[in-house]
């Protein structure tokens, strides 16, 4: 997963491009690799899964010509070198000296990496060698592998000699593969593994702040048909000029968004549009090629929409105290590409009507959204469960540590249980694994490491961190925040004045426990002699009692019934094969309460034998074990190989 | 009032039932007012048990009332009671309840508490459907009912009958009475039909305020005719006549020279009553007077000056009060605490029947442990408290005692649905208002403060910690229709949501939750409960405005045949697949698993017994049930029918979680599964446990479920509503007309004997019945009235998932509306190849 591999670049450009190549130097995958075998029966369509033969379609670099890349790969790699603006980001590279250079493609970008990576070498080296002879040399090996040639295998010889160079001046490109979390971040994880320097990260991005390296951001120079942009525009917003409208775009869109605005602000008075801000990303953040908007007072700096801010004109817009009076503003979005599901709602929760472009289709869409009110659900399911399952979805977000032991911190005051999961990509079935979580919540990028579950494919609701300080806290308000920032500026300003009083007075302290102690001692006892009052569960319309939702608060009840006859629980052993004893009505390992061995509890299968305990003919004897594996290895399992023959 | 409460054996729980507006709360008001509660100028008309504004306002009951009235009998009465008795004081703790078939878990509420009913019928209309629904549930309680024909005055005064027709027409109604009895009694019960002649039945008119059994006019007679009161009373009803000329009693309608002689009935009962009315009514200035002097009846000097109907009801109030009737029919009659938890304790407790508990119910043990039930939550003048009501069957409750709060899925020995807590006060239910007592002995009915908390509708309590629960209600009706509710500002949801609790509270049948849409749903048994709870929710309980939408169905998916092949799921590593098939269960099955005759609870061999023998199950089969859904109790079954599979065990807790899953929400709109039996008829499992987990196999059974329900002919079933709509035969030409449009189905048609009324029972589906009483209004110019009350679920017998089909368009409807894709992913969707 988080390998990261060097590979040759001229090939991989070759392959990538798909089909006829005028490559003889094409490696082509042995398909004859054989995985080893498992245990139980299986064939080659188990293994591998076949996918339909994806035509790699490029229309984002040139939707002209696309076609044409099949037989003229040096338009391909002009076009390339244009959109990722390699001239730049090579400058920009060798300026700051960065030695060991990762690249990191999303899925839809990857099919260039080859190329760029083998072009970004290759500029490097061009500017390194710039005071040596080498260049020449480099000049005529990339115009014999450019023009010529049927036979070159010269220019293998050629590129591990440079190679060799390069690696000798520690000049290092990699590609990180398959990104772990989401495809928006920096995958910092990834990049340590080689020690990097710099990730350069292609494509759209979250441009959230990373705690570590320092990242480039190239987004790619999109084809945009402005003109039709505007036409949909008029289309959709018709004849009331004085509504207050506001342009975004994704990322990789978002340079026309000045030129959009210039041409539209005339007659749309106050319109404003969403404007990358660096800033919101760490010192060490660079994006190539684009700039933002510097007038200040173009700048309405309070209204920020993730890492947007507002730049416009219109007094309208200007007056706006922050993101939360888009709403209520009656705001309208005109956004240029469709989002991810997640930030599409975090979006269409801001302002009042969201109408999206989509540059290929060349068409407007008013929905269908993602459901606000599914989430509202979900957050009320969250509020009556007693196990809470905390899916860390990323691990270079800044803040994440400090995120998610706020949530923990949360989830146990109220009286809930926590545990923590890292999975790697989430799926059904790694979750589901864990039955006895009832609710999920997924600490991730806001742009794309959030899941949404709109088709319920999900055994147990997953939320975010935003909707379960709704469940703990004071309920709905209507709105929906994605950014850890918000909410730890909103839950986790007491965390700080926890730390300090470590050089304040210890004696007043140590009274203030003491008082507190007694207090939950008193409150722990009243509350013992009546229990708590249970909760309404609005989802199923029925009362939860708070041992299941509040399972922690049971532990004083616990050490009050314990205490008496301590060894009671030992002495009940009469079944001994069971896998889950009953110890008492509540399951408690050392001084927490385990739901998870309550849940194992509920289980009917116990154990090996269990299955058999009902049955009349059960006979205790058993039967002979006999020797019938060849090995303890599972693929060498006798049984599967004739299994196998006898199915072919 | 407390003194009396100590003495059980003249303690008197009784609830008045009937169809709506045959005359229950009218009828009420009479015992009220002798009861000093409300003046007897105002009886009649006060409606003191509506103690809603909308109640008074639209003339229904909504709620069930509670009251305790006072009574003494004379010592001859006292003499007549067939059960132990002390003094001559006794203590009525009457509930009024509404007669509208959507209220009617109000009744059941109502019923639970009582041992008595009084069950009032028009003598009109006769017989209706909710007279029978609520004394087949009274019966189901082992509630031994008395019956009042209402509405005399009516037949009188409109119709003009002649004494023998009305005479046949209180026959008719007693018999139909007694035809219903027979079919649900209780053999435990004994004969609990009613007769006239033993003066179970009353005859009146309850906005007159008078009514007659045939004991006491067969008291007046005794006395005359020197003949034992219990011999008159035999006289003085069925086929018996006296000959004026011989002086003698006979059983045949002609005397020996063959002229016709006239029934005992209407020469004694009747006769007076006609010739009252007449002369009344007809303005006979001159005869009024000896007549009333003949039936000593002394009339007040205001009295005398009154003329009409006025003066009719002056009269006959002191002529025959109802109250005296009333009262006693329920002393004499209904069975005391005592005698009546003795038989009742088997059906009322869930535990074995010869437990201490169960025993301190039998005996009405006001010493042993307590038992309390509590129907239903009364809202108090505190917003959002209630006054648990409810029932002491043993023990003594008091202020301050602390109880075991034991909630509907509580089971014994567990932490489940338990709470302890301390009752704060203990209150006598008076109407609208409420008297503090500090403690109250088996076999009475008061209200709790402090303990609303905990329960949402009823549950039991007790001091007692081995003590199982009292029997959860089942209610006759289902809350079938929906509507989905939301508030017009975000920040108002918490509003809603503690709205909605209070709701659920306050009323026994009433449901909410909220769809997979998100989507705040109320469910009711009707438009009207509906409209009631809608607008409760809206002015009270969470007092925000709010938005509602046009009332929804919610539907059921099943299967109309066998899955056309082995539906085959993989799980996600491939390394293990379940074989299964969907079949249709029979709609009996569905019933049993629904009604709880069968049920997960069950051991599994008798189970296994009853389903083979009365369903027509394999024996193996019915042993090898996995499990029910949906909530582990629903109309869906998994069975095992795979041979010698290893590891199999193990995946069971996993394939029965996947299964409730799948069968909470279905692949054709999101709705609960019914009547489906799943078969799972191979598994193949990976050897490493680790790569067989919940993960794996969880998923895989859903999937699998669906691929197999789709690939079994898939249907929706949707809720039918049985109508009951009375009408003049001018009418009914209407009623077909609207019935027809609406995809209606009539069952019945019968013209009500020596009436001009005509009797329309038909099928309506519940999504047509929207508007329906508005349209039928309009149609037969405001002369008919439908009673809808939900019957069963009916498949709709085209492809769901043709989009043009019936089916296809609800399905189409409800998935828009969830924000699902509209079209059905097909089977192919949850389908591995081998």
């Amino acid at each position: 997963m988080d390998v990261s591999k060097r590979k040759s670049a001229d090939e991989q450009a070759a392959q990538y491009t798909n089909t006829a190549t005028p490559r003889e130097s094409l490696l082509i995958m042995s398909d004859s690799v054989v995985a080893p075998v498992l245990s139980s029966t299986q064939d080659e369509s188990d293994l591998f899964q076949k996918y339909a033969k994806h035509d790699q379609d490029r229309t984002y670099l040139n939707p002209h010509y696309s076609t044409e890349y099949l037989t003229d790969p040096s338009s391909l790699i002009t076009d390339i070198k244009r959109y990722y603006s390699l001239d730049k980001l090579a400058a920009h590279l060798n300026d700051k000296g960065y030695s060991r250079v990762t690249l990191q493609f999303p899925d839809s970008l990857v099919a260039d990496s080859p190329i760029v990576a083998e072009l970004l070498e290759r500029a490097l080296t061009s500017k390194e060698n710039l005071h040596t002879s080498d260049h020449t040399q480099a000049k005529n090996v990339e115009g014999s592998c450019k023009k010529s040639c049927d036979t070159c295998s010269c220019s293998e010889e050629d590129k591990l000699e440079k190679l060799i160079k390069k690696e000798a001046k520690g000049q290092k490109v990699w590609i990180l593969a398959d990104t772990a979390y989401s495809s928006c971040c920096i995958d910092s994880v990834a990049a340590e593994h080689v020690h990097a320097d710099v990730v350069v990260h292609f494509g759209d991005a979250c441009i959230n702040s990373i705690d570590k390296l320092p990242a480039v951001y190239v987004f790619g120079e999109p084809v945009l048909d402005i003109d039709d942009v505007i036409e949909k525009f008029h289309e959709t917003y018709g004849e009331d000029k004085l509504q207050s409208i506001v342009l975004m775009a994704d990322a990789t869109h978002s340079r026309y968004l000045r030129e959009l605005w210039e041409r539209l602000s005339g007659e749309y008075e106050n319109l404003g549009y969403l404007d990358i801000n660096i800033d919101k990303a760490t010192n060490n953040a660079t994006i190539i090629d684009h700039q933002s908007e510097t007038n200040s007072e173009m700048i309405n700096a309070e209204v920020q929409i993730s890492n947007r801010q507002l730049v416009t004109q219109s007094f309208d817009l200007k007056q706006l105290e922050s993101s939360d009076e888009l709403q209520s503003n009656s705001t309208h979005l005109f956004h240029i590409t469709k989002p991810e599901a997640p930030h599409l709602l975090y979006l269409t929760a801001k302002f009042s009507t969201v109408s999206l472009y989509d540059p290929s289709e060349k068409s407007t869409s008013q929905g269908p959204f993602p459901s606000l009110s599914k989430r509202y659900r979900f957050m009320h399911m969250a509020r009556t469960v007693g196990t809470i399952g905390i899916l860390v979805n990323t691990l270079s977000l800044s803040q994440t540590t400090k995120m998610i032991n706020l949530l923990s911190k949360q989830i146990k005051e109220y009286g809930k249980k926590p545990h923590f999961f890292v999975v790697g990509k989430p799926n059904v079935a790694k979750l589901a694994n864990f039955e006895s979580v009832e609710c999920w919540c997924v600490v991730g990028c806001a742009q794309g490491g959030i899941i949404l579950d709109e088709t319920n494919e999900f055994y147990r609701p997953i939320i975010t961190p935003f909707e379960l300080g709704c469940a703990l806290g004071e309920g709905w308000t209507g709105g929906w925040e994605v950014e850890f920032k918000k909410y730890l500026e909103q839950y986790g300003d007491d965390e700080d004045p926890e730390e300090v009083p470590k050089n304040g007075d210890l004696k007043q302290d140590e009274q203030q426990k003491e008082e507190q102690e007694e207090k939950e001692e008193e409150q722990e006892e009243e509350e013992y002699s009546e229990d708590e009052a249970p909760e309404f569960d609005p989802v199923t319309g029925k009362y939860v009692s708070a041992v299941t939702s509040k399972p922690l608060r049971q532990l004083h009840h616990l050490t009050i019934e314990a205490s008496p006859e301590p060894e009671e629980n030992s002495t009940q052993s009469s079944d001994s094969n069971a896998l889950v004893k009953k110890l008492s009505s509540v399951v408690a390992i050392r001084t927490t309460v385990s739901t998870s061995a309550q849940y194992l509890q509920t289980r009917e299968w116990t154990g090996l034998g269990s299955d058999y305990k009902n049955d009349e003919s059960y006979d205790e004897e058993g039967a002979l074990v006999e020797e019938g594996l060849e090995s303890g290895v599972a693929r060498g399992y006798g049984f599967d190989v004739s299994d196998m023959k006898t199915k072919n | 009032m407390r003194g009396l409460m100590d003495k059980v054996t003249n303690v008197r729980n009784m609830s008045v039932i009937a169809h709506v507006d045959h005359g229950k709360s009218t009828l009420t008001d009479s015992l009220v007012q002798k009861a000093g509660i409300i003046s007897a100028a105002k009886a009649g008309e006060a409606r003191f048990m509506d103690t809603r504004k909308d109640e008074q306002e639209r003339g229904i009951t909504i709620k069930s009332t509670a009251i305790s009235l006072f009574s003494e009998c004379t010592d001859e009465d006292v003499k007549d009671i067939k059960q132990k008795t002390v003094g001559n004081s006794f203590l009525i703790n009457l509930i009024d309840s509404p007669g509208h078939v959507d209220f009617s878990s109000e009744v059941t509420a109502a019923l639970r508490v009582t041992d008595g009913a009084l069950v009032v019928v028009d003598c009109v209309e006769g017989v209706c459907v909710q007279t029978e629904t609520v004394l087949r549930q009274a019966l189901g309680e082992r509630i031994k009912p008395v019956v009042i024909i209402n509405k005399v005055d009516r037949a009188l005064l409109e119709l003009q009958v002649e004494k023998e027709d009305l005479y046949q027409s209180f026959a008719r109604t007693v018999e139909s009475v007694n035809v219903i009895i027979a079919t649900y009694v209780d053999p435990v019960l004994g004969d609990v039909q009613v007769y006239p002649e033993r003066g179970t039945v009353a005859f009146g008119s309850g906005l007159h305020g008078w009514a007659f059994t045939v004991r006491q006019f067969a008291t007046r007679y005794s006395k005359k005719f020197g003949v034992d009161r219990s011999k008159m009373m035999e006289r003085l009803w069925g086929d018996s006549y006296f000959n004026p000329k011989t002086k003698k009693w006979t059983n045949k309608d002609k005397d020996a020279d063959g002229k016709p002689l006239e029934r005992a009935f209407n020469m004694f009962v009747l006769d007076p009553i006609f010739r009252l009315f007449s002369a009344i009514m007809n303005f006979k200035k001159e005869e009024i007077p000896t007549l009333l002097e003949k039936l000593e009846i002394n009339l007040k000097n205001d009295e005398k000056e009154l003329e009409g109907k006025a003066l009719l009801k002056a009269v006959m109030k002191k002529f025959l009060p109802a109250a005296d009737a009333l009262l006693e029919m329920i002393v004499l009659h209904l069975p005391s605490p005592v005698t009546a938890q003795n038989y009742r304790a088997d059906t009322l407790y869930e535990g074995p029947a010869d437990d201490e508990i169960c025993k301190g119910i039998k005996n009405c043990d006001p010493t042993a442990d307590l038992m309390l039930y509590v129907s239903k939550m009364v809202p108090t003048s505190d917003k959002g408290r209630f006054y648990a009501f409810g029932r002491v069957f043993s023990g003594t409750v008091k202020s301050g005692q602390k109880v075991r709060i034991q909630g509907p899925n509580y089971v014994p020995g567990s932490k489940n649905d338990l709470f302890i807590k301390a009752v704060q006060r203990v209150v006598l239910m008076m109407g609208s208002k409420t008297e503090p007592i500090d403690d109250c002995p088996a076999g009475n009915i008061v209200g709790l403060v402090g303990i609303d908390q905990f329960l949402l509708k009823s549950g039991t309590l007790t001091t007692s910690e081995a003590a199982h629960n009292l029997k959860v209600m089942k209610f006759s009706v289902s809350p079938v229709v929906q509507v989905a509710v939301d508030v017009k500002n975000a920040s108002d949801l918490p509003k809603l949501v503690e709205g909605l609790k209070r709701l659920s509270k306050s009323d026994p049948c009433v449901l909410t939750h909220m769809s997979p849409a998100g989507e705040h749903i109320v469910a009711a048994t009707g438009e009207l409960h509906l409209e009631i709870c809608l607008n409760d929710l809206e002015h009270d309980h969470a007092g925000i405005p709010l938005k509602i939408s046009p009332p929804v169905v919610s539907y059921r998916e099943t299967v109309d045949g066998e899955s056309s092949m082995t539906a085959l799921s993989k799980s996600p590593n491939k390394h293990n697949r379940l074989y299964l098939k969907a079949e249709p269960l029979t709609e009996e099955t569905s019933l049993a698993i629904e009604s709880g005759k069968v049920s997960p609870k069950d051991d599994f061999k008798a189970r296994a017994r009853i389903l083979a023998d009365e369903f027509g199950w394999d024996v193996t089969d019915a042993r090898k049930i996995w499990c029910f859904g949906p909530e582990g109790n629903g109309p869906n079954v998994v069975v095992d029918q795979t041979k010698a599979v290893q590891y199999l065990a193990e995946i069971k807790d996993s394939v029965v979680s996947g299964f409730a899953w799948a069968s909470g929400a279905g692949p054709i709109l999101d709705e609960a599964l019914r009547s489906i039996r799943i078969n799972i008829l191979d598994v193949t499992l990976h050897a490493d446990s680790i790569h067989r987990g919940a993960g794996q196999i969880l998923p895989t059974m859903r999937r699998a479920t669906y691929a197999a329900i789709l690939l079994a002919e898939p249907r929706i079933q949707e809720p039918v509503f049985l109508v009951e709509i009375q009408c003049p035969e001018q009418a009914v030409g209407g009623i077909y007309s609207v019935l027809n449009k609406k995809r209606g189905q009539v069952v019945s048609e019968e013209q009500r004997p020596g009436t001009p009324l005509f009797t329309v029972k038909a099928y309506l589906p519940v999504n047509e019945s929207f508007g329906f009483t508005g349209e039928l209004r309009q149609a037969t110019g405001g002369q008919a009235f439908p009673q809808m009350i939900f019957d069963h679920w009916a498949t709709i017998n085209t492809d769901p998932l043709d989009p043009t089909s019936k089916a296809g368009e609800i399905v189409t409807a409800a998935r828009k509306r969830q924000g699902l894709k509209e079209v059905v992913p097909g089977y192919e969707e949850y389908y591995d190849k081998l």
